[in-house]
């Protein structure tokens, strides 16, 4: 536990009252230092004036689109944002992450989910640089050797493999749009050449995953993109 | 000469005894000959007018040459219109036909037989006697009904034109005249001349009868004439010794124009019945045949058929459709407009009415009390017997005949879709209580679950108080999960599934759709079979996982706990197949295709507590995709539901 005065503070951005009391509610563990904001205007207001460290952002607003929303706080801060959408939006959905989205969570959720989520985007932005060795269950990557280990016993991959693999270790939880790893790892050209990054992520999986069929690290986002799971 | 030499089919003969005598049976003979159908037309008539059961036979000549193989497809199709109209058809073979027949009719019990005779002249059936001679002949006890045949028009003969008539009644006057002369002066010697008159009266009556006023007229003033100057003494010239004569010529001038005069009449009011007759029969025929013409393109077709039929015309009907007059046929630009005007305005236009007058046809309004419904275009043929203006009683009495029956046409489809109304609306009823009771059901437990931990005063236990919020999670993520789905089903049926489609790896999407499962799928053994090199088919990863997890759900929701599923992918080359199969009861074989209909539920006894609404997503995304999805029961248990993905969409 962080101390009183160190606690993360968290911007609740939604505009209906009885969501907006509900996370006040499910929040309030004493973890957290909360604000609200009831529309996109007020949202951005509060981002420069609370300074707020993760913001909880619906993008239904009343005002302003929420995707817009994202930009505007995007042009000057890194700010972690965690989406609120209902289920048949995947478009605004992956609008919002390739605008500077980090997380979305489908209404409605549980709290652990969210809880989970929020703790995994305060620690992503506390820390700078990624730690040189990650593990999840038993999968090690060392990025300084470049060596993936399963169980102990090293992995072999192709560089684009590994480049993906690295991709998602520098980013652990968060979810990565099908067009930001196309451009992280193919560049520009491949954003419309999605086959590669289906055959690629199909091969990776096949030499990292138990059973392929039910992936533990890299689970798929139908419709929008990948995610490495966390701890 | 002929033999009789008749053979019986072996089927016929073991037909048993000849029926009771009280039954009339009728027998119809035909040939190949174009006049068979209207025998058969006839004997359908005559039979069911006498509620009597009928034969149709056929004759096959024994050693049936060239000719006679060509004509057999007619007979065929003959023999195939009698069995259509309710006939028995046999056919069997004898060298004599006549012979063969009532042989045949013996057999049967046969009471009455009908027989065409086809119109020869008569020196050709002196030579050789017609067949139906031959029948009435040996036909014996039993009815022999003849229909007379024209052979070739089915028209009748088309009568000289009055002006044609005209004149040969003139030149027949004359020799009518010449004639009645010529006995005169035969017989001027032995009697008197005043009885001699009558001769000349006998030749101005036949021409009245025969030639119309005008002929007799003419016949009249010749007799004068002549009987002045051919027998009254001095014959050969117009002086008259004795002038009591001038009262005989006056007298037979006198009586010659007024019986001329009322024969014309007599005559012309017997053509004006004839007329008036052939018309109430053209009506009659048109109501009766109107009034089994159901729908609009029925009715059109017979109107114009018999309109055109009873009035040698061309006859065209248009039909308004939602207020236009629909126009198909190409005509003059004079006849739209007619047409047109006749259809705005419910008055005749086009030939031989004051408006339009240069159109090619004459345009009626198909007129009832409260509407005109379309238009009826009218060109008389060339040889039509009548004339226009004469028609026009007639064909107004048709035109409001077809207007009729348009009209309860138009009715009637109205009444039909009032209904189609009235049972989709109870149908929409019967669809929102389902939802309504769907919504509402799982609100029941939340909201008593939570009203119970509210209102908590230490009566509850721990343990039940854990159950109570179990209960309330568990119905509200059915809660979630039915409103998911209605949501899906609108966008369905809305035609609003914009299909994100991209390359799609099977594994990966049997991956998505498992990983929301994980935790109800515990204690289960899920059987994964995906081939290594599967193409990416392009789909909508969001909406097929969907279709997945629905499938997979129902394996839950229907087969007994801990037994497996069985989930697999195929590449059959122009598209992939995924089957989900589990090993639940299965569905019975009548119910395969249903359970893809809204809001269709399978009937179980714990009432697995489906929506209804699961199958017919799976079943309106899978079409969105050009893919299918089928249910089929597997032999050894359970159920197989195979989705479809097409393949043609793959990138290269």
């Amino acid at each position: 536990m962080k101390e009183k005065n160190n606690q993360p503070r968290i911007l609740i951005v939604d505009d209906e009252p009885a969501i907006q009391r509900f996370l006040q509610t499910a929040l309030d563990t004493g973890e957290f230092v909360l604000a609200k904001a009831m529309d996109g205007h007020s949202a951005l207001a509060a981002a420069v004036g609370a300074r707020p460290d993760l913001i909880l952002l619906d993008l239904g607003l009343p005002d302003m689109d929420g995707v817009e929303v994202i930009r505007r706080i995007r042009e000057w801060s890194q700010v972690p944002v965690i989406v609120l959408s209902v289920r048949e939006r995947e478009d605004d959905k992956v609008k919002a992450l390739d605008a500077g989205a980090d997380d979305y969570l489908t209404k409605p959720f549980g709290v652990p989910e969210l809880l989970a989520r929020m703790r995994a985007a305060l620690r992503r932005s506390l820390q700078e640089v990624a730690e040189p060795v990650f593990r999840v269950d038993e999968l090690e990557v060392d990025l300084n050797l470049r060596r993936v280990t399963l169980q102990g016993r090293e992995v072999q991959l192709t560089p684009t493999e590994y480049d993906l693999l690295r991709l998602f270790v520098s980013h652990p939880g968060k979810v990565l749009t099908h067009a930001h790893i196309l451009r992280q790892i193919w560049g520009v050209g491949y954003v419309e050449q999605p086959h590669v990054l289906r055959v690629n992520v199909s091969n990776l999986r096949h030499k990292i995953e138990k059973d392929p069929s039910r992936p533990r690290y890299i689970v798929t986002e139908p419709g929008i993109g990948y995610r490495l799971k966390g701890d | 000469m002929e033999t009789v030499r008749t053979a019986v089919p072996a089927d016929l003969s073991a037909d048993g005894p000849a029926p009771a005598p009280h039954v009339e049976r009728l027998l119809v003979c035909v040939s190949g000959s174009p006049y068979s159908e209207k025998l058969i037309r006839m004997t359908s008539r005559l039979a069911d007018g006498m509620s009597a059961s009928w034969t149709t036979l056929y004759i096959e000549p024994d050693g049936a040459g060239k000719q006679l193989q060509e004509n057999r497809e007619q007979v065929w199709n003959h023999l195939r219109l009698a069995e259509s109209l309710g006939a028995r058809v046999t056919t069997v073979s004898g060298t004599s036909v006549a012979e063969a027949i009532i042989d045949f009719a013996a057999r049967h019990g046969i009471t009455k037989i009908v027989v065409g005779k086809p119109k020869k002249p008569r020196w050709r059936e002196f030579l050789r006697p017609p067949l139906v001679d031959k029948i009435i002949y040996l036909s014996g006890s039993i009815d022999v009904y003849v229909v007379s045949i024209e052979p070739a028009d089915p028209k009748p003969r088309p009568l000289s034109s009055p002006k044609e008539r005209l004149w040969s009644g003139y030149v027949l006057s004359v020799a009518l005249v010449v004639g009645a002369t010529g006995i005169g002066r035969l017989v001027h010697e032995q009697i008197a001349p005043t009885n001699l008159v009558m001769i000349y009266l006998l030749a101005v009556v036949f021409a009245a009868v025969r030639f119309g006023l005008k002929p007799a007229v003419l016949t009249a003033f010749l007799s004068v004439m002549a009987f002045d100057f051919f027998i009254i003494p001095p014959q050969l010239t117009l002086a008259v010794s004795d002038s009591e004569y001038l009262i005989t010529f006056l007298a037979l001038f006198t009586v010659g124009i007024v019986i001329s005069k009322l024969v014309a009449t007599a005559n012309e009011r017997a053509e004006a019945v004839r007329k008036r007759e052939a018309q109430t029969a053209a009506l009659y025929h048109l109501s009766r045949e109107l009034a089994a013409a159901a729908d609009v393109e029925n009715i059109v077709h017979t109107v114009v058929r018999n309109v055109g039929e009873s009035l040698t015309a061309e006859v065209a009907v248009w039909v308004a459709i939602g207020g236009e007059l629909q126009i198909r046929n190409p005509l003059h630009e004079q006849d739209v407009a007619a047409a047109q005007h006749a259809f705005r305005h419910g008055d005749p236009a086009g030939k031989s009415t004051s408006r339009y007058g240069g159109a090619e046809y004459l345009h009626l309004p198909l007129q009832t009390g409260s509407s005109v419904l379309g238009v009826l275009g009218l060109k008389l043929g060339a040889d039509s017997r009548f004339q226009l203006q004469e028609a026009r009683q007639l064909l107004e009495a048709m035109a409001t005949q077809a207007a009729m029956a348009l009209e309860r046409a138009e009715l009637a489809r109205r009444a039909e879709q009032a209904q189609i109304l009235k049972a989709r609306e109870s149908l929409e009823r019967a669809l929102l209580n389902s939802v309504s009771h769907d919504l509402r059901t799982p609100l029941v437990s939340i909201t008593g679950a939570l009203s119970t931990l509210r209102t908590h005063d230490g009566s509850t236990t721990e343990k039940g108080r854990r159950e109570l919020i179990d209960a309330a999670w568990e119905e509200a993520e059915r809660l979630n999960r039915f409103v998911g789905n209605l949501l899906d089903m609108t966008r369905v049926e809305a035609g609003e599934l914009k299909l994100n489609k991209e390359p799609a790896d099977i594994q990966d999407l049997i991956g998505c759709a498992l990983a929301p499962l994980e935790i109800r799928l515990q204690g289960r053994e899920v059987r994964i079979h995906v081939p290594a090199d599967l193409p990416l088919p392009q789909l909508d990863m969001m909406l097929m996982t969907q279709v997945l997890i629905n499938l997979l759900e129902n394996c839950l929701k229907y087969s007994p706990p801990g037994t497996p599923v069985n989930v697999s992918a195929k590449n059959n080359g122009h598209c992939i197949t995924v089957t989900v199969e589990d090993r639940g009861p299965g569905v019975p074989e009548s119910e395969l295709e249903r359970i893809f209909e809204k809001f269709y539920r399978l009937p179980v006894p714990e009432g697995a507590g489906g929506t209804g609404l699961g199958l017919s997503i799976c079943k309106g995304i899978m079409e969105a995709h050009g893919g299918a999805i089928r249910a089929e029961n597997r032999i050894s248990g359970g159920l197989r539901v195979v989705v479809t993905i097409p393949l043609e969409g793959k990138e290269s």
